[in-house]
Parts: C-alpha cells; sequence; structure tokens
C-alpha cells in the first residue's frame, strides 16, 4: 500500500492503468475500513435527484436549481458553524434562535429609516450581538463545567424569548433595506460572465492547491495520494463548478449568496486544515484530556468555536431574513435546528467529536434542502414529509456510527 | 464547592415554596389560566393586560397566571386556584385531554368553567364559550378573495379560471383547521364548477414562514401561472409575497388574517388584499364580563348569543365579530381602536401609502 502511493506519477498507459488500480484498490480498502468519506451523500443525492426527476420534471430545471441553492444557504452557513461545535464533540442547541436575534437586530434597526442605521452598522452591531451570545454561552461552558447541552438549551428557550420580546405583538417586520434583501436575492447576471470568473478562480486556486500539497509532500518524502487521484477529483470538481454555472446563467445567474457560501467555505476549511486553531479543534475534540496535557488551552478553544458558531448563526439568519423579507414571531423555529444538525452529521461529522469537514455541512445541507425542495414539487403532505425526512437523518447516523465502529476496528479511530 | 451548591439549592427551595405558600393565601374570584407565550404574543401582551382592567373596573379579586405549554403546570394551576376559592375558572386549553380533565376538576368543586378562545372539544366540554368564530374569519378570507379576483379579471390582469394556491396553516392547530374550513365552505362550489382551479394546497408545520416560502417556491416552481392565494395568517401571505418578489413575479389577489404590523403594510401597499382583525379587547371583556356575572349571580342571558357544539354538548357562546380589513378602512377598524398606531404602520416605504392624517397622529 505504501509503495503503491509513493509511486511516481507515469506517463505511459501501463502507469496510468496500474494507477487507476491502485486508486480503486486503496479505494475499497478505505471503504471497508470505515472510512466513506462523501460516497453515501452522492449516492443518496443521486438516488433522490432520479426519484425526484421521474416523477416531477421540474426538479432539475434551472430555475429550480437556482432555488434550491437560495433555499439551502441559510442552513448551510448555520451548519458551517455547527460542524466546528461538533468537531469538540459538543452541541449547540440555540443557534436556531441565535440567527433569529441577528436577523431581527437587523431588520428592526432597519425597519425606521428616520434612526439613522445603515447596513454597513446594523449588519455589523447584529454579528457582534450574536458573537457575543457565543461568547457568554461559551465562558459558561467552559469556566462552570456546565454541559454545553444544557447551557445552549438554556439559550435556546431564553434567545427565543428574546425575539418574542423585540419583534412583540407587531407580530412581522417587514424589511426594505434594498441590500440587505439584495443578500438572498441578487444574482452574478449571466451576460457579464461573473459566474465564470467565480467558478474559474475556486477550480484553479483547488487545482493549484492541491498541486502544491503534492509536490511539497513528495519532496519531502511524505505519502501522498496517487497523482491520478488528486487530477480526476479535480477535473470533478471543476465539472461539478462549471456545470453549476452553465445551469444557473439559464435562469437568474450564480446567487450572490452561493458565491458567499463558497468564500466563507473555503476560508472556514483553510482555518480548519490549516491553522494552529484548526488542528487544536481536531485535537480537542479527539481527546479533551490529552489535548489539554499536550499544552493546548482547552477552554479558549471552546470559547472560540461558540463564538464562531454563533456569529456564523448570525450571519445565516441574515440570509434567512433577507429571503423571507421580514422577520417574524417565529423566526428560527421550526425545523431550522433540526436541519442544521441534521446537515452537518449527514454531510459526515461525527455527534463523537474529532471527525468531520467543513464540507459536510454543504453537502448535507444539500441533502436536506433536496428533500424539501423535491417533496415540495411532488406535494408531499406535512405528515409524511416528516417520516421520511426522520428516516433519512437516521440512516445518516446510523452509517456514521457503523463506520466509527469500522474505523475503530481497523485501528484507524 | 459541593456544600455551596447544596446551600444555594436548599435556599432556593425554601424561596419557592415561601413564594407559593404567599399566593396561596390571597383567595381569589376568578382564575384565568393562560396557555402559553410562546406561539403568541398575544396571551402576555393582550389578553393579560385587557382581562385586568376588566376585573380592576369590576372590583372582582383574580389571579392571572400562565402555563407557558404545559399541559401538567396548567392542571396544577386550576387545583391551585379552585384551592384558593375561584369560583369561576376563565382558561385557555393546551389540548383537549387535560383541558377536559381540568374542566372535570372544576365541575367537581362546583366551580364554573369558561372556554376562553379555544374550545375544549372532548369530554363534556365547559359551562361556556367566549371567542371569536375561526370558521368565520375563514369565511372572510374566502370572500375577499372572491371579492378580490373579480377586480382583478375586471382589470383584465387575471383569466377567466383563475389557478388558486392555499397554505394552511399548522395541522396540529385546531384553528387552523378551523380557518380551512372556513375558506373552503366558501371556495369548494368554485372548485366544484371549475369556475376556479385549485392548483395546490399545503400545511405548513409550526406555522413557520421560512418553510412556507420554500413551500410556495415549489408551488410556484410547479405552476408558474399561479393567480391568487390564501395564506392562512398575514405571515404565511408575507412569504409568498417574498416568494413572488424575489421571482420578480407581480403581486396577486392574496388574503391573510391577524391584522400584523407586516400584514397591514402589506394590505395598504396592494400586495396583500386584506387582513382579518380579531379584537382582543372586546374578546377580553365580554370573557371578563361573564365571569364577573356568574362570580356575582347575576343574569348572563343578555351575555350570551349562540351556542357551539363541542361534540358532546352545546356550549352556551359569546361569539365575537371578526372585522375585515382592506386598504380603505385601516384607519377607521385597527387605527381606530388603538390596536395599532399609524407610526408603527407608516415607517419607510410605506409612508407613501398612508393618509395624510397618519403623519400628525404619529
Amino acid at each position: 500500500m505504501a509503495d503503491s502511493i509513493k509511486s511516481p506519477p507515469g506517463i505511459s498507459a501501463q502507469s496510468v492503468l496500474s494507477g487507476v488500480l491502485n486508486l480503486g484498490r486503496g479505494y475499497v480498502k478505505r471503504l471497508s475500513s470505515g472510512d466513506l468519506g462523501a460516497l453515501p451523500i452522492l449516492i443518496g443525492l443521486i438516488i433522490m435527484t432520479v426519484v425526484f426527476q421521474t416523477q416531477n420534471g421540474n426538479f432539475l430545471t434551472p430555475r429550480n436549481v437556482v432555488n434550491l441553492i437560495l433555499q439551502m444557504a441559510g442552513t448551510t452557513m448555520i451548519a458551517y458553524g455547527m460542524v466546528f461545535v461538533l468537531l469538540l464533540g459538543e452541541i449547540d442547541l440555540s443557534v436556531g434562535y441565535v440567527s433569529a436575534v441577528g436577523g431581527v437586530t437587523v431588520a428592526m434597526l432597519l425597519s425606521d429609516s428616520r434612526t439613522g442605521w445603515t447596513w454597513y452598522t446594523a449588519i455589523p452591531l447584529a454579528l457582534l450581538i450574536t458573537a457575543g451570545i457565543g461568547l457568554l454561552q461559551g465562558l459558561i461552558i467552559a469556566l462552570f463545567r456546565v454541559p454545553s447541552f444544557i447551557v445552549t438549551l438554556a439559550g435556546l428557550l431564553a434567545w427565543n424569548g428574546v425575539v418574542l420580546r423585540l419583534v412583540g405583538r407587531g407580530g412581522t417586520v417587514i424589511i426594505q433595506d434594498p441590500l440587505v434583501i439584495g443578500i438572498a436575492n441578487s444574482y452574478l447576471a449571466p451576460h457579464t460572465g461573473w459566474g465564470w470568473l467565480v467558478v474559474g478562480v475556486f477550480v484553479s486556486g483547488y487545482a493549484v492547491t492541491q498541486g502544491v500539497q503534492y509536490l511539497t509532500r513528495r519532496t519531502r518524502n511524505l505519502s501522498t495520494r496517487p497523482l491520478p487521484v488528486i487530477i480526476v477529483q479535480t477535473l470533478l470538481i471543476g465539472g461539478i463548478g462549471v456545470g453549476v454555472v452553465a445551469v444557473c446563467n439559464q435562469d437568474r445567474g450564480l446567487p450572490m449568496v452561493g458565491v458567499l457560501l463558497l468564500v466563507m467555505g473555503v476560508l472556514l476549511t483553510l482555518l480548519a486544515k490549516n491553522t494552529r486553531f484548526g488542528r487544536f479543534v481536531y485535537a480537542v475534540g479527539g481527546n479533551a484530556e490529552a489535548a489539554r496535557r499536550a499544552g493546548i488551552n482547552v477552554n479558549r478553544i471552546r470559547v472560540t468555536v461558540f463564538v464562531l458558531a454563533s456569529t456564523l448563526a448570525g450571519l445565516g439568519g441574515i440570509i434567512l431574513a433577507s429571503r423571507l423579507r421580514s422577520v417574524d414571531t417565529r423566526a428560527g423555529s421550526g425545523n431550522l435546528l433540526l436541519n442544521v444538525v441534521a446537515a452537518a452529521v449527514i454531510g459526515g461529522t461525527s455527534l463523537f467529536g474529532g471527525r468531520g469537514r467543513v464540507t459536510s455541512a454543504i453537502l448535507g445541507a444539500l441533502i436536506i434542502s433536496s428533500l424539501e425542495n423535491g417533496m415540495g414539487l411532488l406535494n408531499v403532505e406535512a405528515g409524511d414529509k416528516f417520516i421520511i425526512t426522520g428516516i433519512v437523518l437516521l440512516l445518516a447516523v446510523i452509517i456514521d456510527s457503523l463506520s466509527r465502529r469500522r474505523q475503530q476496528q481497523s485501528g484507524l479511530a | 464547592m459541593m456544600q455551596i451548591q447544596r446551600w444555594i439549592g436548599t435556599l432556593g427551595l425554601v424561596l419557592l415554596f415561601g413564594a407559593a405558600r404567599v399566593t396561596a393565601q390571597a383567595a381569589i374570584e376568578i382564575a384565568v389560566l393562560l396557555p402559553d407565550s410562546a406561539t403568541s404574543a398575544r396571551w402576555e401582551h393582550d389578553d393579560r393586560r385587557f382581562l385586568a382592567a376588566a376585573f380592576d373596573v369590576a372590583g372582582v379579586r383574580y389571579s392571572i397566571v400562565n402555563a407557558e405549554g404545559d399541559r401538567q403546570t396548567q392542571i396544577a394551576q386550576a387545583e391551585q386556584a379552585i384551592t384558593n376559592g375561584a369560583k369561576v375558572l376563565l382558561f385557555v386549553n393546551l389540548d383537549g385531554g387535560s383541558g377536559a380533565a381540568i374542566i372535570a376538576k372544576a365541575r367537581e368543586a362546583g366551580v364554573r368553567v369558561i372556554d376562553y378562545d379555544r374550545l375544549t372539544t372532548q369530554g363534556d366540554g365547559s359551562d361556556y364559550y367566549v371567542s371569536f368564530d375561526s370558521a368565520v374569519v375563514g369565511w372572510l378570507q374566502g370572500e375577499g378573495l372572491i371579492r378580490a379576483i373579480a377586480a382583478a379579471q375586471a382589470d383584465g390582469m387575471i383569466g377567466a379560471v383563475p389557478k388558486i394556491a392555499i397554505l394552511n396553516g399548522s395541522p396540529t392547530d385546531n384553528n387552523a383547521r378551523l380557518l380551512a374550513q372556513g375558506y373552503h365552505a366558501v371556495l369548494r362550489p368554485l372548485f366544484e364548477s371549475g369556475a376556479w382551479e385549485l392548483v395546490a394546497e399545503q400545511d405548513v408545520p409550526d406555522w413557520d414562514n421560512q418553510q412556507a416560502l420554500i413551500i410556495f417556491e415549489q408551488m410556484q416552481t410547479n405552476n408558474p401561472d399561479i393567480d391568487a392565494a390564501i395564506a392562512a395568517n398575514d405571515g404565511l401571505a408575507q412569504a409568498m409575497i417574498a416568494a413572488r418578489m424575489n421571482a420578480g413575479l407581480p403581486y396577486i389577489p392574496l388574503t391573510g388574517q391577524d391584522a400584523t404590523i407586516g400584514g397591514i403594510q402589506n394590505v395598504l401597499a396592494g400586495r396583500q388584499s386584506m387582513t382579518v382583525y380579531k379584537p382582543i379587547q372586546a374578546v377580553a371583556e365580554a370573557a371578563a364580563a361573564l365571569a364577573v356575572a356568574l362570580v356575582r349571580g347575576t343574569d348572563t342571558s343578555r351575555l350570551l348569543n349562540g351556542v357551539t357544539d363541542n361534540g358532546t354538548n352545546d356550549i352556551p357562546s359569546v361569539l365575537l365579530e371578526v372585522v375585515t380589513v382592506t386598504a380603505d378602512n385601516v384607519a377607521s377598524t385597527v387605527i381606530a381602536d388603538g390596536f395599532r398606531t399609524w407610526a408603527e404602520i407608516c415607517v419607510g416605504e410605506f409612508a407613501q401609502y398612508c393618509p395624510p392624517e397618519a403623519g400628525q397622529n404619529g
């Protein structure tokens, strides 16, 4: 195994073939040892797409694809933060209503133009407030050693109360600020070509990073993934990116909020993978006591993660409010929290800590939102929707649990 | 550390029971049991103060408590009220079962029970029922849509057979069911005769507007030519309006209910055809008057105006009128009653739709 991985990339047909075979063998080995990666999600997406598209031809139309990106945006942004919390082996049940606090703050400050608030003062203030909520909850968790489940459960109640008090008996606050509405309602117009630029920058950035990583590891004689794998993966991601932009351009264009999701996803992935903070998060989530003995300030990591999660929730709440062009007493309620946790877990982030990726938020949210989107097209009854969503969530957690057991058996976890 | 915690815990318990003891000493005549403060802001914001004001004027001793959505808490609150000597229970049940349990306990103790705004549909039912008629609210929504569509057809905005979408309220809420009964009673003949076409109808779990937005977007994807819609409340109507605006589509005839600030703004701006205003003050005052009459033993017949079937018995009822609010009568309804003010409605771009006097009254 180790030999095949280090084998230099060949140009001859034979070496390409052996590379592919090795890749196949390595992949099967990885699967059987329990590291399923994105495979269950891809299978799930393909099954859903086939089912929905055959039942209702509107599922793959450009308009619906653009709608799907918009529909998953808020959940994904909040789930980004949830991934970090889950990586620690903690949970944040308050994110639904914290997101509502973010959205409501912006909507209330901007509801009356006479107050002199503008989007560039209101949005930062809302994010500061939600960050402050995360700081408060994080400090209580870290300093008083209260389980995060309890602290954020208290937060769930308290921030729901704050939302009710803020919106009060008015019931609904309509957002009028064009920029805030524009967050979830502007597009990179097809004729400008900006969508192609975004996907070009992203894919070439990905390719360059992979290439540089490959070369540095090789020159240091470290194990690398075989070059064909990297090339195939890059081509695949490029193909998906080009496909998404091409489809979106047949409708309104790539949504700005999709670009925002992409940028945040890249930044947060870099944070998780390439910074000391990120490695410490994985270390604490893997074994907090070992991390503490290794000299990591576990409390600081915990508090920082809860601040990050609350801030991202605030941003997600602003996206949700922008889409609804309003906030109301029910902001943050319903199945938002469930969808966020489900997105992270379905995407492959473990509830047991230490295992997961930022991209799991986007993949999981894609599953959850496609399900909701497709069932909406098929006019599925509310009760049946709950049952189906419940079954999908259960399947995801079972897969997570099984793969964890396999990994333990094969000594990987 | 452990000892301090235990000490604080004991102190807390002592304080808690002490407080309960103090409240237990005050004898009361009327006990109001409110359901929660989470699903609607009205209970704590409006009902509590209107009821308290009416009881204060009448000079009766009363208590108002809130069960915060917990059925067991509400049963305990009812028992405590009966122990404290309450002669009348005015309560909003949390579900049929716990409501029937409370009514049974009260009847055993010879205490009169008034269902306030929510009918207890299990068991024998309460002694009285005071409410808006939710079916009438839905009926007004249906009527409102007929008028709005007729106007739009006269302007040539809608074809001969309008395509209708409906967003119902939460499938777990009995009031949502009553609303739907109301508008379906009006619209069914139109659908059956083929004059109108019902292209999509869905329940919105928990009245969640974010889910409503997605559900309606999917309805629009399936039926890009939806001509008109009914939303079970103003929040769901706002979700539909947002979906229209987000897709760059024009406004359609659309009816909601609740007279929220956003709902009235949408009505004034022509994005929503009408909303329904339920004067909470009127229902609170009617319920208070009935409760006071029962305490004093005076004649209640002049207060009652109908009966409602709870499934087992006909419950003597006070049924309050609800009011259709359109752009033309905002001033004479919600504003005149003090339910809303021009100042909270006429903000930003909505100021242009407000009448001139709104500025001065501000």
